[in-house]
């Protein structure tokens, strides 16, 4: 196993986005008082970004439990919706996968709003509706694997050597 | 666990190669990891959430 560049230093130049008028989740006093989600003044949004099938859900599920955070997952979502809804076609699911990420970011403003960590998984394309999520520090943690891999499916592959690298640190003015 | 839009499969490795679904620019760090071979989940979320901690 190689790891290589490996960093982790914020600054107060990490947050995105802008403040949403308050607003208060349920049980949120329950889950400070039982340790179970982290609170903080300005909550940690580890995203997981990455092309489809290279293992996000598996890792994000794994990072998930480890921090004791909540996880927002594209995948999940759509699958709910689409049984629900009973989604067929190519159009259909295209369709659904926009509502998806509309759902999605819908939660993850809420649980950030409420100060709440958490995890968010999905084959993100856009930076931008994270730049509307309420303040948060961000950890994107990219899932890669060559085309081949992702197609076939990887995480049945036995584990092996592998990195994680800070190769860039993203400017401000870069999400805008 | 690993899913994906059946129907789209066929693209994927394109789309991938054309270079969609690249990290996002956002503020804050940036970790890479490489599926190929598959890593030991266990250990990349113990980094992961030591990275969070760092944060702090």
């Amino acid at each position: 196993m190689m790891w290589s560049s490996f960093s982790c230093a914020y600054n107060s130049e990490t947050m995105i986005g802008r403040a949403s008028p308050s607003s208060t989740i349920p049980r949120m006093a329950e889950l400070r008082r039982a340790g179970k989600m982290t609170v903080r003044d300005t909550p940690l949004l580890v995203v997981m970004t990455g092309p489809p099938a290279a293992g996000k859900t598996t890792i994000a599920r794994a990072v998930a439990d480890r921090l004791g955070w909540p996880l927002v997952a594209k995948d999940p979502i759509k699958e709910t919706l689409a049984e629900a809804l009973d989604v067929r076609g190519r159009a259909a699911s295209q369709r659904l996968g926009v509502a998806t990420f509309d759902v999605l970011f819908r939660v993850l403003d809420e649980l950030l709003r409420a100060g709440v960590s958490t995890v968010a998984e999905g084959n993100f394309g856009r930076a931008e509706p994270f730049a509307r999520l309420p303040p948060a520090r961000v950890l994107q943690v990219h899932v890669t694997a060559p085309p081949k891999t992702s197609r076939r499916g990887s995480p049945t592959v036995p584990a092996g050597t592998w990195c994680i690298t800070t190769p860039r640190l993203p400017t401000r003015s870069a999400s805008a | 666990m690993v899913h994906y839009d059946a129907e789209a499969a066929d693209e994927i490795g394109e789309r991938v190669t054309a270079g969609e679904w690249e990290s996002l620019p956002l503020d804050g760090d940036l970790l890479r990891i490489d599926t190929d071979p598959f890593p030991d989940v266990a250990v990349v979320a113990a980094r992961v959430a030591d990275a969070t901690r760092r944060s702090a």
